[in-house]
């Protein structure tokens, strides 16, 4: 018996040893560093000192911080939302028996698999107050588009547009899994029994996309929290930091201004904030286990 | 006869009529988010084809007064966009054959080997998925740094040769793969690194190609690493320099629409080209995870 | 058996070492030197590949490894690859991070040698200001070396003005226009049509990303932010420097002259000439080197002066990046045979023809000389009045301040939430001056 252990454990240290080295490498070690950076002072050139927990003192006093703090919850609160409630209603409409659509999801799959660079630059000439198509479009509605990128409302606004129309699709893609998951028994014994539209979706479809609602409400809350690259090419956080979220002020603070302690400080205060919601998720998909 | 049907059979038919006017709505919402969907890829196009002077006009136009092939034959000269082209490439390559096969050793050891600790180590490897990279960015930048890496593509691509989301979907694969197989296997004397090749292998082509297809596009699409650890114009991937080229001096909405178009195009392909198995795998990872 | 291996391994190993001992040898000679550029346009990118492959015949035991990187991250990469001790030998370097990175130590000082290889008498006066910095003993140290200067200057399309019956824009320091003037010829340039504006006079006064116009204007006026050695920021709630901010938001919010920066696609703040080129807009301000890319547009343009503020201030500043060299490099002599090179007249009157440079060397602007680059198809008509302004310049504030990305931020944000935000002036001002001085501090 022990044989065999001694043998499967030298076939699982073959197995693992390239994994087990790139994780320690590149993520167990920058860890272990991350966290002893954020207690010192480091600039890049100068030395490193010990300053305790100033770092982290200091983000909850730091002014621009809590802009960027609540900037990034705002974004979150408004885009997560939306996030779901669109995908969800356009898994509903594309879960039928229908012409087209493999071309409708090719075609809200399309800028989920695009580069957020290239699609940030397509959205920067579509905002543009004068030529773009946005204020165009809203013309025809009789509205007068604002000035997207120099208004501090409509800056960040603008970013959350951009994301959503991104992120659209992959929700959708997930929460139309789901519905096809979902057992058509449950549906006829509800037609049976005269159970149909709205009181449908309430009793059957959505306690039944409880795991997969779970799952996406919680990737999107961390995928907003990290929100970056539209920001950084759209509006580089302006006009005076109204658009400015908590990763682009880590890069600026980091790799701009070389307070690379403070930039790692920031780093775990978003992590720790990320670790705290996936325990939440987990938590609760076990609930949801027990009970069933 | 069919308005008679209608009376006759009226509790059915109306479900019918309700059935086609839910068909209808829901295609009219999916055509309207279609068109959302598109709008943006069709103005890109629209632009790249334009000269200055038609960019700057009202009522935007979808088609200038010409057609400004031109803009297209600029990119490489302002860009050097077969260099990044090839750097994008070559990054992408090297990353996707990397995590394939750490993920599939890792996650063959974690389904068919038995050996003490596993779960331990396998746990370990969840709390790793949930690392925000923004975290290690410090860290890894000065270890790239210390290693003489910076600025260099391997800087984009050591980092990223092992994805612990990556063992975990292979070893959730294998999970289901049956046990007596290998079992079998090994009674006619096949080593475990056998039995990985000859049968774990082939038998999880789809779930490779799920995480194949989600590398392909994280890694292509990839902006802060780029950004953080190169420098050098030669050295840079596609959404680096096309970022770079918005901050050049001036900025020529023609040329640099006509090259975002082009950067898009491989990704897009490949997406065409495996739309079933990419929708697939999103489905799976949503299942798993 | 045994011994012929062995006999032929010693003897390709003594072969092995002896290639290591020659090719070290030959090492010795070769040297090779890393230059750092951005890039600001092709026709510089063209004309720094001919510079080096000059320099390289020049000089055949020296290598250069030419790197470029992007504009909107140098400073910032230049500084990692010094930390990482990877950093190149010789390199450009914008004025405004001088003494920055000179206070890091990252700049070899090059006070005591320069003066073989320059004649540093010839250096316009905004030249030596810009190489130069006071250091802790009371003396001016040198950083660096250039070749090239860029002043403020104002372009306009001489057609939409001839249309709108705009005289051309002054050229000479007399002639000047008064603010006044200058807003109520904008507003003739500015045409509306249905409630939405199809022509603007003017663009580029708010500026984003960059305090250039913002510095001229207020230097202009009579305001002053800086003490007199560049360790404080005082004075930038001054009533001058209020008036200047009123001026600027004027023309964008009360006469409708200029544009909103987004709508020249220009939020960025790195194409504030794509307005211009537009034919949309009659006039820029905007550095000098625009005239590259104006010249080529197609455009029938002319350029004039800024406007005079306070009477009898015929202030003008000038500034553009220089070359530097690196404190840690191994190969000071070939890095200084470099840096002269690359700030040589034969280096830098290619680039003057086209329009980017204006020289910062005085024997340029001299009868013999000024042939060799005044180009008359590029420059326009009237220029040679305002040549003299270049020749007797002063240097930029912004060039003598340290910990420049943090400051710049800083003021960039809160003159944002001056122009867009509608924050209150007083508040800006309080706002840019502390935290001018917070950065100052660090």
């Amino acid at each position: 018996m022990t044989n065999i252990r001694n043998k499967d454990w030298f076939w699982a240290v073959l197995f693992l040893l390239p994994s087990i080295v790139g994780l320690a490498v590149f993520t167990l070690y920058p860890l272990i560093s991350s966290a002893y950076i954020s207690l010192t002072d480091w600039g890049l050139l100068g030395d490193m000192n010990f300053v305790g927990f100033d770092n982290y003192i200091h983000a909850f006093k730091d002014a621009t911080a809590l802009t960027v703090f609540s900037n990034t919850i705002l974004f979150t609160v408004v885009t997560v939302p939306v996030l779901l409630a669109l995908p969800l209603l356009l898994a509903m409409a594309l879960n039928r028996k229908m012409p087209m659509t493999r071309f409708f999801r090719a075609t809200y799959f399309l800028p989920t698999i695009s580069s957020m660079v290239a699609m940030s630059l397509i959205w920067q000439w579509m905002y543009n107050r004068d030529f773009g198509l946005v204020n165009y479009i809203l013309s025809f509605a009789g509205i007068q588009g604002p000035n997207w990128l120099t208004s501090p409302f409509y800056a960040l606004v603008a970013i959350m547009i951009v994301s959503v129309w991104k992120s659209l699709g992959y929700n959708m893609m997930l929460f139309l899994a789901g519905l096809q998951a979902i057992p058509r028994v449950y549906y006829e014994a509800a037609d049976l029994d005269g159970c149909t539209g709205l009181r449908r979706l309430f009793r059957i479809t959505l306690p039944l996309l409880r795991p997969t609602t779970l799952f996406i409400t919680v990737m999107s809350i961390i995928n907003s929290l990290q929100v970056f690259d539209q920001v950084m090419v759209i509006t580089g956080g302006g006009p005076s930091r109204s658009s400015s979220v908590l990763v682009h002020y880590i890069y600026q603070c980091a790799f701009q201004y070389y307070e690379m302690g403070y930039g790692c400080a920031l780093g775990w205060v978003l992590a720790i904030f990320i670790f705290l919601l996936t325990m939440t998720q987990f938590a609760l998909n076990k609930e949801e286990y027990s009970i069933e | 006869m069919t308005v008679n049907s209608n009376t006759l059979h009226r509790p059915f038919n109306k479900r019918r009529l309700k059935k086609n006017l839910g068909l209808t709505v829901s295609f009219i919402i999916l055509v309207i988010g279609a068109i959302a969907m598109l709008i943006p890829f069709l103005w890109m196009l629209s632009t790249s084809l334009k000269d200055l002077s038609d960019t700057f006009v009202y009522p935007p136009k979808f088609f200038g007064k010409t057609i400004v092939w031109e803009n297209y034959a600029n990119v490489n000269e302002r860009l050097n966009f077969l260099g990044m082209f090839g750097n994008t490439v070559f990054v992408t390559v090297m990353v996707l054959v990397g995590q394939i096969i750490t993920s599939t050793m890792a996650g063959f050891a974690f389904s068919y080997l038995n050996f003490r600790g596993r779960e331990h180590i396998f746990r370990l490897y969840l709390l790793a998925i949930m690392i925000p990279f923004h975290v290690l960015l410090v860290p890894t930048f000065v270890l790239l740094r210390d290693m003489r890496m910076l600025n260099s593509l391997w800087a984009l691509i050591l980092p990223c040769v092992v994805s612990p989301f990556g063992a975990f979907l292979m070893r959730q694969a294998y999970m289901s793969i049956p046990r007596a197989l290998g079992e079998a296997a090994k009674i006619d004397g096949c080593s475990p690194w056998k039995i990985y090749t000859a049968i774990f292998l082939p038998l999880s082509v789809p779930t490779m190609t799920t995480l194949a297809i989600f590398t392909f596009v994280a890694t292509w699409n990839d902006f802060l690493r780029p950004l953080i650890f190169l420098s050098s114009n030669k050295q840079m991937t596609l959404t680096l320099g096309i970022y770079a080229m918005q901050g050049n001096y001036s900025t020529d909405w023609g040329v640099l629409m006509a090259t975002v178009t082009l950067s898009l195009l491989p990704v897009v392909i490949v997406f065409l080209s495996v739309q079933d198995l990419f929708v697939e795998g999103v489905a799976i990872s949503g299942m798993k995870s | 058996m045994k011994r012929v291996t062995a006999r032929i391994l010693s003897i390709s190993l003594a072969l092995v070492i002896a290639l290591g001992c020659f090719s070290f040898a030959a090492a010795e000679e070769q040297i090779n030197l890393t230059f750092w550029g951005w890039e600001a346009s092709a026709l510089e990118a063209q004309s720094i590949q001919n510079g080096i492959t000059a320099f390289e015949a020049a000089n055949p035991n020296i290598h250069v490894d030419y790197m470029t990187v992007p504009n909107s991250e140098y400073h910032t990469k230049l500084k990692t690859a010094m930390a990482s001790d990877s950093a190149p030998d010789v390199f450009y370097l914008d004025a405004a991070y001088t003494r920055d990175f000179a206070n890091n130590g990252l700049l070899y000082d090059l006070t005591d040698v320069i003066g073989d290889y320059v004649d540093m008498n010839d250096l316009i006066n905004s030249s030596i200001e810009k190489v130069s910095i006071a250091g802790a003993d009371g003396q001016n140290h040198i950083y660096g070396m250039d070749i090239c200067c860029v002043g403020p200057v104002i372009f306009y399309n001489k057609d939409l003005f001839q249309a709108a019956g705009v005289e051309p824009i002054p050229t000479t320091v007399e002639d000047r226009w008064t603010w006044d003037e200058f807003v109520e010829n904008m507003k003739k340039l500015t045409i509306v049509e249905n409630g939405k504006t199809t022509q603007y006079g003017t663009c580029n006064w708010e500026e984003t990303s960059s305090l250039y116009v913002m510095e001229y204007m207020l230097r202009l006026n009579n305001a002053k932010w800086f003490n007199d050695d560049f360790t404080q920021a005082v004075g930038v709630t001054s009533e001058a420097s209020k008036q200047v901010f009123e001026m600027i938001k004027a023309l964008r919010t009360e006469y409708g002259v200029a544009p909103d920066p987004t709508a020249a696609g220009m939020e960025t703040g790195n194409s504030p000439t794509q307005m211009f080129l537009s034919g949309k807009v009659a006039s820029i301000a905007i550095g000098s080197y625009a005239l590259q890319e104006i010249s080529r547009s197609g455009i029938n343009y002319g350029a004039g002066l800024f406007p005079v503020l306070q009477e009898g201030n015929n202030d003008f500043i000038a500034s553009a990046d220089m070359k530097a060299i690196w404190s840690g490099t191994k190969n000071l002599d070939a890095a200084l045979k470099l840096l002269t090179y690359m700030s040589s007249e034969d280096f830098g009157t290619p680039i003057y023809k086209t329009g980017l440079w204006m020289p910062s060397r005085l024997s340029m602007y001299s009868e013999d000389k000024l042939p060799l680059w005044f180009d008359r198809t590029v420059y326009p008509e009237g220029w040679e009045n305002m040549m003299d302004m270049f020749k007797t310049s002063s240097g930029k504030w912004f060039d003598k301040i340290w910990n420049t990305k943090q400051i710049f931020d800083a003021v960039d944000e809160e003159k944002e939430a001056y122009f867009y935000i509608d924050q209150d002036l007083d508040t800006t001002l309080t706002n840019i001056q502390n935290r001018i001085n917070e950065n100052l501090a660090k």
